[in-house]
């Protein structure tokens, strides 16, 4: 059989080759009662169980994937999401025909949308679907991928994506999908590449063993001739020697060519910027930026807040110089209750420095939280922010 | 027997509207309308978004109907609120929208 080239949008980067999964959806049977109040209230189990099923992943999790699944949680414990099903099911309809009639309508209100990210959010709907019919059913129906694999589907829900083992390797190739949906942002965590929008995958005869998935690139290859094979296994071993040659070298110092050195700097936004990162691959950060303790949720920050920040900037950085830049409001960073709003200029107006001297209530504050903040460091400076 | 009681409360309170411009990368996108929602309920109030002033309105406090609105960033989101907590109510979903619902 000839190889099969396929090009489809990147959605999460990588190179991986590995047998394929083919997932197709799952059908599961069920036999209705003849009776509507019986059928209503087996769907609302199910409701009920799929909302259980999903609170309880969510302990296992945390960050951007707690978020996709308690959006998920949301959904299912609002009454709206299921009102057309149980007014079919009234009219004599089974209750698992019924949800998905309803759910389906809703799927294509998603992929109706004009707006690519919520376009994405109809693989979420699918899976809230299929985990409510798996429960009026009474069987398993979320896919279980083996690790290592490269599954092939029209679409894959998060739930399916969750259910498998990332940690050996495999890929993602997809009909449809997009790469703003809830498992590309997954894939993108757990290092898996991705390729999304393939078009329709029809084999002639055998499913393709063997392929190929470079989410770099946005290609994939079903059973590639030896010789692709061969030269792709050369880029995934010479991506993974510059992989492993890259993590050597972050500990070492940099230089030129002809041996002088250059100080690495990292430049933050906020002390979560640096949370798992080892000082010891740079030699400072050259730049913080003071902006995100002033964001209007907030208010205007006391000494002690600002204090026990820098603080913790500086015992990071373990004595490597860190230099932190005083509030640089207004231009294009207005913040509510300090910047003067309607200025016919902003960007060359009373903003960094000038605002800063023209309202030393705020810049006293955060100068003494600095102060003391260096008092404990060896190596802290503070530069102003000026615009000219 | 909800809207019983939210159209005796509207006939008692007065109905508050405010509109917000949403600035968050993705507009009202899946976290943001949980938090939108879970906010909203947190008000006795009935409180109802819309794209454009004269509505439709949608209850805020239905995470799939806030979804289906599907407003996009740039939008300008409108509130209607009436109740007795409605002035607090109106204030936190007009907090929530100008903060980019935490996610700036």
């Amino acid at each position: 059989m000839p190889e099969i080239h396929l090009i489809g949008r990147a959605a999460s980067p990588g190179l991986a080759i590995g047998p394929v999964t083919m997932l197709t959806a799952a059908v599961a049977r069920r036999t209705a009662s003849e009776d509507p109040a019986q059928e209503a209230a087996a769907l609302r189990a199910a409701i009920a169980g799929a909302a259980a099923d999903i609170a309880e992943l969510i302990k296992t999790v945390q960050g951007e994937v707690a978020d996709i699944l308690e959006f998920q949680v949301a959904m299912l414990e609002d009454d709206a999401l299921a009102d057309a099903a149980y007014q079919v099911i009234s009219a004599g309809i089974a209750a698992d025909h019924a949800w998905r009639l309803a759910l389906d309508a809703e799927i294509a209100g998603y992929r109706s949308a004009e707006d690519e990210y919520f376009r994405a959010r109809a693989a979420d709907i699918i899976d809230i679907r299929d985990r409510v019919l798996a429960h009026l059913s009474g069987v398993e129906t979320v896919a279980r991928i083996s690790g290592g694999s490269i599954v092939a589907a029209d679409e894959i829900t998060p739930s399916a994506f969750l259910a498998a083992d990332w940690t050996r390797g495999g890929a993602i190739a997809l009909a449809g999908g997009s790469p703003s949906s809830h498992v590309a942002m997954l894939a993108r965590a757990r290092g898996a590449p991705m390729v999304v929008g393939l078009g329709p995958l029809s084999w002639n005869g055998q499913p393709p063993a063997l392929a190929l998935v470079d989410g770099d690139a946005g290609t994939v290859i079903f059973d590639p001739e030896p010789e692709t094979r061969r030269r792709f296994e050369l880029r995934v071993a010479a991506a993974n020697a510059a992989l492993a040659a890259a993590a050597a070298g972050s500990l070492a110092p940099a230089c030129t060519a002809d041996g002088r050195p250059i100080a690495v700097l990292l430049n933050i936004a906020a002390p979560e910027d640096v949370a798992g990162l080892d000082p010891a691959i740079c030699d400072g950060i050259g730049l913080v930026r003071t902006e995100f303790l002033f964001e209007a949720s907030h208010g205007l920050p006391d000494e002690d807040t600002q204090y026990a920040i820098y603080r913790r900037i500086l015992e990071w950085a373990r004595g490597k110089p860190v230099t932190i830049r005083t509030l640089d409001a207004g231009g294009d960073k207005p913040i509510a209750g300090l910047t003067v709003d309607g200025e016919s200029n902003p960007f060359l107006g009373l903003r960094g420095i000038r605002l800063s001297l023209a309202r030393p209530e705020v810049f006293r504050v955060q100068l003494r939280a600095l102060a003391r903040a260096a008092s404990r460091s060896r190596s802290a400076a503070t530069r102003p922010p000026i615009h000219a | 027997m909800h809207d019983v009681n939210a159209s005796r409360a509207s006939k008692t309170y007065p109905h508050l509207t405010a509109s917000a411009v949403l600035v968050n990368p993705v507009g009202l996108h899946a976290r943001p309308s949980v938090k939108l929602t879970q906010c909203a309920k947190g008000f006795a109030a009935r409180i109802e978004l819309a794209l454009a002033p004269e509505g439709p309105w949608t209850d805020a406090k239905s995470p799939v109907k806030v979804m289906r609105v599907k407003a996009p960033q740039g939008a300008t989101l409108h509130f209607r609120v009436s109740g007795s907590d409605g002035e607090a109510a109106l204030a936190a979903m007009l907090a929530l929208v100008h903060d980019g619902f935490g996610e700036a």
